[in-house]
């Protein structure tokens, strides 16, 4: 049985889907309704069983099952959801006997997400449900981010687990800022944790250039290369119109100013608009640096990979020219930390095949220039 | 614990508040209620009957979770305790307790039923 009955507070729920299962049809006819009300869309089940059959053409994101049924239980029904194949998270809520201690724990030991006490209060039960539904909006924004920054990934074929580095260089470094007096109140647990999910999204432009650019061999030509710095304007637009419309989403925002900025350099000579210092949004000067280190330990395919210590020591040569000389000496704290990252995110780390150790990489570092061999 | 008559019926006004003012609803709860309740007294009975505590237990609390959500708290308790009883095997206090439940289904058949004839 499916609804579509008009909501109270249908603007929050959105006709989210939710499976109920319970043996009792008074049960049952009292929950659907309240959820129907509340703006749910709603399905029924009278046994495990029966609800995982549904499930199969329901898709339900939110699952309330009764503990005690015949055929199979809400506890094992939890542990089959849990064990399925499945592209989107379900979350499940248990409904339990005040006395009922031992179900609880059974229940949440075989998966479910929230306990709810029978008979169930409705204000409640609302609140559990807003609980659900955060979570799954917050699994729903993060698959979102990665997917777009994968889309963007796809084009361009040598960056393999660039995108896992990136986030994890990224984080790395605004963990070490957190602890400086400087960024006391800017870099908090949650700007490492916004950077760590944003950071992904650097490239999402790159969907806009041409393969003609994007995957060409060898050094650019001064016009493509003036194509390639499209991508950080197109990534601003298409991250643009998204802050615009959710203002309240921070993410967006930080994002938008790591798509748009992270080309920038801390002189002025950087692109799209030459901005200089600290007129550069702090999340796009850390992703500068991690790109850039990431780019120079990597093979592309217009360029080899370094060493570490090659490209660390172009980083030091950077300082207060392409990078933040404050991220450049964070940077200098957490080597050894970016050092291990690319090691376990690359079984073709330049530690394991090295091609610049020792004087041939000084001699690297000196020949090097960022803008025509670094990154893009 | 002795059940009055004032926690034996149906509180309709919790009742139709949690239908959410379905009054409509609210009708078609109270007459599958009432169709359901012989059936499990049936039930019960032949439990008892049998020695058999584990249906006893599994369908007392049934039918205290059915009448908890019908707003029946008088019923409810009634199950409550049969429940407890049988979880516990005290098998010596059923019998008052699976009276107390007796007189608890019929009261509510009997105010539903009156309910409907002044309908």
């Amino acid at each position: 049985m499916t609804t579509g009955i008009p909501s109270l507070s249908g603007a929050k729920t959105c006709g989210l889907k939710v499976l109920i299962v319970d043996d009792d049809p008074i049960a049952l006819e009292i929950l659907a309704n309240f959820l129907r009300v509340s703006g749910y869309s709603v399905e029924l089940a009278s046994n495990g069983k029966e609800a995982l059959e549904k499930m199969r053409f329901y898709s339900p994101r939110i699952v309330i099952s009764d503990v005690d049924m015949p055929e199979m239980n809400g506890v094992e029904l939890c542990r089959a959801i849990r064990n399925r194949q499945s592209i989107q998270y379900t979350y499940l809520i248990l409904l339990t006997s005040h006395s009922d201690t031992d179900s609880v724990l059974l229940g949440l030991d075989a998966g479910a997400d929230d306990y709810l006490s029978k008979p169930f209060r409705q204000e409640e039960l609302r609140l559990r449900l807003e609980g659900g539904r955060r979570l799954l909006t917050l699994e729903g924004r993060d698959m979102m981010i990665f997917s777009l920054a994968k889309l963007a990934e796809s084009r361009d074929q040598d960056t393999g687990t660039h995108l896992e580095r990136i986030r994890e260089y990224s984080k790395v470094l605004a963990t070490e800022l957190m602890t400086w007096p400087k960024f006391e109140n800017e870099v908090d647990a949650q700007f490492v944790e916004l950077i760590y999910m944003t950071s992904p999204l650097h490239d999402v432009g790159k969907v806009g250039i041409p393969d003609s650019v994007l995957l060409k061999p060898g050094k650019l030509t001064p016009e493509e290369f003036e194509v390639m710095k499209r991508h950080t304007l197109i990534g601003g637009e298409t991250l643009s119109a998204s802050a615009q419309a959710h203002p309240e989403a921070s993410f967006l925002k930080m994002a938008l100013d790591i798509a748009l900025k992270h080309h920038e350099k801390w002189d002025g000579s950087g692109y799209p608009f030459q901005l200089k210092g600290e007129d550069i949004p702090l999340s796009a000067r850390i992703v500068a640096i991690a790109d850039v280190y990431d780019a120079l330990t990597t093979k592309r395919v217009y360029k080899e990979a370094f060493s570490h210590e090659t490209a660390a020591e172009i980083i030091y040569k950077s300082r207060g020219t392409h990078f933040d000389p404050d991220l450049v000496d964070a940077f200098s704290k957490v080597e050894n930390e970016m050092r291990r990252i690319r090691y376990e995110l690359d079984e073709e780390s330049p530690e394991n095949k090295p091609i610049g150790i020792g004087p041939i990489a000084n001699s690297n570092a000196n020949a090097y220039s960022l803008s025509s061999a670094g990154t893009r | 614990m002795p059940l009055t008559n004032e926690t034996s019926s149906i509180d309709e006004v919790k009742l139709l508040d949690r239908c959410m003012g379905n009054s409509a609803l609210l009708g078609k709860l109270i007459q599958a209620f009432s169709n359901s309740l012989p059936t499990e007294k049936n039930i019960l009975q032949k439990a008892i009957d049998d020695n058999d505590m584990n249906s006893v237990a599994r369908t007392a609390h049934k039918l205290k979770g059915t009448a908890s959500n019908m707003c029946a708290l008088g019923l409810a308790e009634a199950s409550h305790l049969v429940e407890q009883s049988a979880r516990s095997n005290q098998v010596e206090l059923i019998p008052q307790q699976w009276l107390n439940l007796r007189l608890q289904i019929d009261t509510v058949i009997e105010c539903i039923l009156s309910k409907d004839s002044e309908r």
